[in-house]
This record gives C-alpha cells, sequence and structure tokens, in this order.
C-alpha cells in the first residue's frame, strides 16, 4: 500500500444531463434505452431514481422534461472542463466524460498541499468551464485512482465538495460504504451485487474481509476486482502492467487536413493497427494518449483512461471528442492537422474481464444480443432464428435458419462459410428476395390454354404463356428453362426429379417455379 | 491525403440517421433517419427494404427480421446485408403477438424489416411510440400501399429484367424506377436504380430518365447536395 500513487479524481455527477444544457429549474432527466441515467437537481428534487423507467418517472412528475442520452454530446461539452483542469494540472487523464483524474503530486506540491489543490479545482473549473451556475462537482484524493474516484463522488455530496483520504486510509475510507458502491462504480453488474447482498455482504469491508482466493474461486476474475476494490486498492494491482514500455503508432500527413472526418478516419486506422498489434500480444491498452499537430504549430494532446482497455471504437470516440472539442476552442485551431500519433502509455496483459469488447464486440452487438434473449424467452427458442449455410440447389435449401441461442453470435465465421462449391444446378445470382417456406402451388398454362408439363426427359409440352395464381391470370413476357434437379422437393420426405423454370410476367415481376409430379409451386419471387 | 468514400468504414455514429449505400443517396439524402418508418412497395419492394439496410448492417448495425418467413437470405446477402447480423423473428400469429415482438425487437435492433399483417394498423400507435423511444427505423415492405403510417415511401415501380429471352438465358439484371416520398419529405425524388446491376451491384441506372422532381426549395437544396 505504501508504494501507491496518489491520484486527485475530480467528478461532475449527473453528467449527461448538465451537457445537455437544460433549464435548472425545471425537472429534468436524461434517458438510456428508456431508463433514466442523469436527472438534474429540480428532478432529483422530485424524487426521480436512477434507473427508473421512463413511465414511472413520467408518472412521479408528470411535467418531467425527458431528453435522449447522446455520448459525443457529453464529451463535447466535456472538453471546457477538461482544458480548464488542463490549465493547472496538465498531466490529467479523461476517463469519461464527467470524470477525470491525474497524479497528486504536481499540483500538490505546486499548489501548497492536496486540499489546496483539491479546494482550488472545486472553486475556479466550474466558472473557467463556464459551467451553470450551481453545476455539481467533488474533487477526491486518494490512494490509487478508483479509492480517489469515490472519494470525489462522495465529495460532490459533501459540503466543500472535497474529500481527502490521508495515505493508507483507503481500506478504512471503504470499507463502510454499502456494497452498491460497486455497482455504481461500474465495476460490477447487477447480478453480482445482488449476490453479495443475498449472501449478506452489505459493505465493502465485509467484502474485503473474505479471503481474496475464496472470492476469486466463487466469483471469478470480476469477483477479484470487486474484492481488490472493496479493499481499497486499485481493481487491478499496478504490477499487472508492462513497466516502461510504450507502443506508438502515427500518421503524418502530405498535406495539412481540414476536414474533421478525414482526421477521424485516419484515427480508426491507427487504432485499428494499435488495437491489432496489442492483442496479438495478449496486451490491451488502459491510458492512451492523443496528439494532434496542425501546419501552423498548433497542439492537442490528451491522455484517456480505461480500465477496462480501450477497444478500437472506444478510442475513435474519444479522438473525435477531443477533435471536436478543439475545433469549437475560439482561436485554437488555425491550420490543417499534419499529424497525427496515439500513444499508448499504460499497457496490460488482457485479463479476459471485457476482453470480448477487445475484439470489436460493440454496443450495437450487445444490445442485439440483448434483444435475441428477450425475443427468444418471449417467443421460444424456434421463433428467433439466424441463417446458417446449407448449400443445395432450391432457392429455400441455400441458408438454412436455426435457433440463435445454438449459435456463438459474435463468431458467425463457421455457420456462414460458403464451404466447397459449386452446385450444379444452383442459379446464378440474382436470388429471388422472397422464398416461400411452403411453395405455393400455380398452374402454368400455354398459349391454347393446355397445362404446361414437362416430359421424362426434361422437356416442356410447350412454352409457358400465363402464370395462374389463386385465379389471377398473369401474362409471361419471358422465360427460360426447363432446368432439372434431382434431389428432395418442397416435402422434405420425398426425392424426386424437379424441373424449374425463370419467368418474368407483364408487371415486371420474375419467378422461380419449379414442378414435381406435373404439379407446378412457385419457388422464388425476385420481388 | 485520405478520399472521402474511404469514410464508409467507420463505426456507425450515434447520429439522427443510419447511412445508406451510395446509389440510394438520391431517394435518401441523409440516411435512414432514426425513428422513422419507412414503407418499401411496389414488385421490387423487398428487394429494395434489403438494399435499403444493407450499408448501416455492414458498418454494425443488427437487422431483425420480425415476421417475413419468406425471406431470401441469399438475396439478402447479395444485396449487402452481412449475414453476421441478420437474426429472423417469427412474427407469431395475429398483429398484437407481432406488434410486442417487434417492440422487443426494438430494444436492441437498429433496424427491423416487417411485413404488416392484417390488424396492423391498430398497433401502429404502441409500436411508433417505442420507435421514438429507441431510435431505430423500422421498415415495412409490402407489395400494396402500407398499412401503417409510414414518414416516408419508397415505392417501385416500372420493373424490367433483362437476361432472360423467349425461352433462353437466365435473370440478369434489374431496373426499377423508385420514388420517395412521404409526409416527413419536403418534396418528391424520383430515381432509376439497378437493383441489381449486370454486375450483381446496386448502381444508378444512368439514363435522361433520372430526374429528381423538386417540389419545394428544400429539395432543390438537397439535390445541389447529392449532386
Amino acid at each position: 500500500m505504501s508504494a501507491a500513487t496518489r491520484f486527485v479524481t475530480l467528478w461532475c455527477p449527473e453528467w449527461p444531463v448538465v451537457a445537455a444544457r437544460l433549464a435548472p429549474d425545471e425537472p429534468a432527466v436524461v434517458l438510456r434505452a428508456e431508463r433514466v441515467i442523469a436527472r438534474n437537481p429540480a428532478a432529483i428534487r422530485a424524487g426521480i431514481r436512477p434507473g427508473e423507467r421512463r413511465r414511472t418517472a413520467q408518472q412521479a412528475c408528470p411535467r418531467l422534461v425527458l431528453v435522449d442520452h447522446d455520448p459525443d454530446r457529453d464529451g463535447r461539452e466535456f472538453e471546457p472542463v477538461v482544458r480548464a483542469v488542463a490549465e493547472l494540472a496538465p498531466r490529467l487523464e479523461v476517463v469519461e466524460p464527467g470524470l477525470l483524474c491525474l497524479p497528486a503530486r504536481g499540483p500538490s506540491r505546486y499548489f501548497g498541499g492536496e486540499q489546496a489543490a483539491a479546494e482550488l479545482l472545486v472553486t475556479t473549473v466550474p466558472q473557467a468551464a463556464g459551467l451553470p451556475e450551481g453545476t455539481p462537482i467533488g474533487v477526491g484524493v486518494a490512494d490509487g485512482r478508483a479509492p480517489s474516484a469515490i472519494a470525489a463522488r462522495l465529495a460532490a455530496r459533501r459540503e466543500g465538495n472535497v474529500v481527502v483520504v490521508e495515505p493508507g486510509s483507503s481500506p478504512a475510507f471503504v470499507g463502510p460504504l454499502p456494497i452498491q458502491w460497486l455497482r455504481e462504480l461500474g465495476e460490477a453488474t447487477p447480478d453480482l451485487v445482488e449476490l453479495f447482498l443475498q449472501l449478506g455482504l452489505r459493505t465493502l469491508g465485509t467484502l474485503a474481509a473474505v479471503p481474496p482466493s475464496d472470492v476469486l474461486a466463487r466469483f471469478g476474475v470480476e469477483g477479484a476486482h470487486t474484492h481488490r476494490l472493496a479493499g481499497g486498492a486499485d481493481p487491478r494491482p499496478p504490477v499487472t502492467r508492462d513497466p516502461g514500455q510504450t507502443w506508438v503508432v502515427d500518421h503524418p500527413f502530405d498535406e495539412p487536413v481540414e476536414s474533421l472526418d478525414t482526421v477521424v478516419f485516419v484515427v480508426k486506422r491507427l487504432a485499428d493497427d494499435l488495437v491489432e498489434r496489442l492483442a496479438g500480444e495478449g496486451r490491451v491498452c488502459v491510458r492512451l494518449v492523443v496528439i494532434a499537430e496542425t501546419d501552423h504549430g498548433e497542439r492537442s494532446e490528451r491522455a484517456w483512461y480505461r480500465d477496462h482497455g480501450l477497444s478500437a471504437t472506444a478510442i475513435v470516440e474519444r479522438a473525435r471528442w477531443q477533435l471536436e472539442g478543439w475545433a469549437a476552442q475560439p482561436g485554437a485551431l488555425s491550420g490543417g492537422v499534419v499529424l497525427l500519433r496515439l500513444v499508448a502509455d499504460e499497457v496490460r496483459s488482457d485479463d479476459g474481464v471485457q476482453g470480448r469488447l477487445w475484439g470489436g464486440r460493440s454496443q450495437a452487438d450487445s444490445d442485439a444480443s440483448r434483444a435475441i434473449a428477450r425475443l427468444t424467452g418471449l417467443a421460444g427458442e424456434r421463433a428467433v432464428r439466424v441463417p446458417t449455410w446449407a448449400g443445395g440447389r432450391l432457392p429455400d435449401e441455400r441458408y438454412r435458419l436455426v435457433p440463435a441461442t445454438s449459435v456463438d453470435l459474435h463468431d458467425p465465421t463457421e455457420r456462414l462459410a460458403r464451404g466447397e462449391g459449386p452446385w450444379p444446378g444452383a442459379t446464378l445470382p440474382p436470388s429471388p428476395a422472397v422464398v416461400p417456406p411452403d411453395p405455393p402451388a400455380v398452374d402454368l398454362i400455354d398459349e391454347g390454354g393446355e397445362p404446361v408439363r414437362v416430359s421424362g426427359r426434361g422437356e416442356l409440352s410447350a412454352a409457358p404463356a400465363e402464370l395462374v395464381t389463386a385465379g389471377v391470370r398473369r401474362r409471361i413476357v419471358a422465360w427460360a428453362g426447363p432446368w432439372p434437379v434431382e434431389q428432395r422437393w418442397w416435402s422434405p420426405e420425398r426425392s424426386r426429379r424437379v424441373a424449374r423454370l425463370q419467368l418474368v410476367t407483364e408487371s415486371g415481376v420474375a419467378y422461380q417455379v419449379g414442378v414435381d409430379r406435373q404439379q407446378w409451386a412457385i419457388l422464388g419471387v425476385y420481388a | 491525403m485520405e478520399s472521402v468514400t474511404a469514410l464508409s468504414s467507420l463505426p456507425p455514429a450515434a447520429g439522427r440517421s443510419l447511412p445508406v449505400h451510395e446509389p440510394l443517396t438520391t431517394l435518401l439524402p441523409v440516411g435512414l433517419q432514426r425513428r422513422w418508418i419507412v414503407g418499401c412497395t411496389g414488385s421490387a419492394a423487398m428487394s429494395l427494404a434489403l438494399a435499403v439496410a444493407g450499408r448501416a448492417v455492414s458498418e454494425g448495425s443488427w437487422l431483425a427480421a420480425v415476421g417475413v418467413p419468406a425471406l431470401g437470405v441469399e438475396a439478402a446477402a447479395e444485396l449487402g446485408v452481412p449475414l453476421s447480423r441478420l437474426v429472423a423473428v417469427d412474427a407469431g400469429t395475429g398483429p398484437t403477438t407481432w406488434a410486442e415482438r417487434i417492440v422487443a425487437a426494438l430494444d436492441g435492433f437498429e433496424l427491423i424489416l416487417t411485413q404488416a399483417p392484417p390488424g396492423a394498423e391498430r398497433m401502429a400507435r404502441q409500436i411508433r411510440h417505442r420507435l421514438q423511444a429507441k431510435g431505430a427505423v423500422l421498415l415495412v415492405a409490402s407489395n400494396r400501399a402500407p398499412t401503417v403510417g409510414c414518414d416516408l415511401e419508397l415505392a417501385s415501380s416500372e420493373v424490367r429484367w433483362t437476361g432472360l429471352g423467349a425461352g433462353h438465358g437466365h435473370l440478369v439484371a434489374r431496373r426499377v424506377s423508385v420514388r420517395a416520398g412521404g409526409r416527413r419529405m419536403p418534396g418528391v425524388a424520383r430515381c432509376d436504380l439497378w437493383l441489381p446491376g449486370p454486375d450483381g451491384r446496386l448502381a444508378v441506372a444512368e439514363t435522361s430518365e433520372t430526374a429528381i422532381a423538386a417540389t419545394s426549395d428544400e429539395t432543390a437544396g438537397l439535390r445541389r447536395v447529392v449532386a
């Protein structure tokens, strides 16, 4: 514990609602996925709770103003705060919009102690950043990032808005806090917190008192993190980080670039490159510096920290916030960007927690997984399906739908690999966009009104002139075939010869029809 | 210098709209507006709906086909929808079950493709309410006029196939005339599309027939943007 680095954390609670710049006297909340994630003071006074559903919140407070969450807005609006802090202490790192931390040593020396430095931040930053009067803020100082983040959250609720935890006393500080803090800090899932509560672990101190090996055995790596946190330490020990090793990727532009989108696109490429190189060695980047320089010598440098590791998507998102904030700052940017550099200066081995995020699994992917689980619960396994490649020649045989729960949704390579072809007798693309699961029977008649038949040698009795479906006659203007296919037909237990035609009716709609035992049916509609 | 087209590989931003393939920008100048119900109608309705969804799905969005039992999966892939993010959901029987499953799908999918069952109009409000909250896009494919109120309708007509003759050849390419209009559009946009063209790709059919009928200044502005 003696070697722990002292950290200062600045926390702006309910940041999404501050960033939305809503009138302070009207109760207002920001919603994500139909649930309240941030409330303004008036909404807090009205009794709205975080995590509450839209409808219940509206029932509790009918004139509640609702705003949808916009992470880009949060990031953009936080930039002035970051700049204001950087004026006083340049070595800061942004954890997320509303939360930043910095090593305490420099500012503490410069401003005459940790308490003084923290008070200075509280008094000067909101004004310098142009935050509305009364915007809540908290500054905490403690051993390590996580304890200082807890201190900052408590500070935001206390008089003076500053909490300094003396060196070595982090365990005593966090011990009495309720276990629900793990959820608030985003370090444990609600399920895990619920489980801890059921086991009678009501405070962080009681969790810390459980032997670490038991926690690891029972709750895995995620449990071990929460255990370290509950003991007043950072969730991952510093020794797991690679000392002194930095990874750099950069991109010098041939000529100055003034389009933000272009710069962000290059960030995306660099981020992919960096993430891939690190992942190749089983590593994740937890602290990243994004640097951009213009041909006029202007420079933007910002450090970003994420304990779970920064995915390529997360890097692009943060770089965008940084660059947009830079561009929005009056007079900061007069030239075009000539250099872009990403420096991963804190890298550690990937311990598997959130590891799948690393492979580029996005928010959209996890949202979809959740919805798939819900739909499966609602409609049954057989009602929620994903395609797998089956091969075959008839339109309804090319792909088979299998229950989504039976496959790894995030590794579709195997189920969609088209394997060895070719499939003689399969029609060439384009394929019909409508493939009826039970091919409806139709009649095909020739110019004389006689049914079109296929002989044993696969020849048509006459050219088809009309397609008759449910009494409606459609004139055929073009056709080709028959192409024979010898395999099972639409009734799976039967195996026989099938012949198919493609045809276009006068309305322009194309069909693929098949014949079996002289009965025609629609196999596909090119609709 | 990076080219602008290379931006297409950016991850989808949580912006106001989902991206569409370049040939569709005459019809959808700003992409697919979140919270909208987009009807795809006419004799190429399903292909059009899949083509419209393609770009967003290839950039990370997930597509749920709810109540589309006859979905041509291979056609979806050919029209640019990566099958890795396509999920088919059985809509059960009746409009209530259909709506219930659409609403559940809206919780996690940014794109939903459906065919409205009889009686769907009664459930439209419930669906629209959730659609507004989630910021997804609902694509309704239908041969006839859509039964749920659409913000935008993409109507396909004048379908012409090439490659198939009187007893010879095979289907190769399709030309479709598409008209975009609706209560949320200031004017009407028209575009002839290859769906797909002889090379298998979605493309604008370049002829003198390709024209945009502008009925207001806004549309004229949009035309300048896409020109």
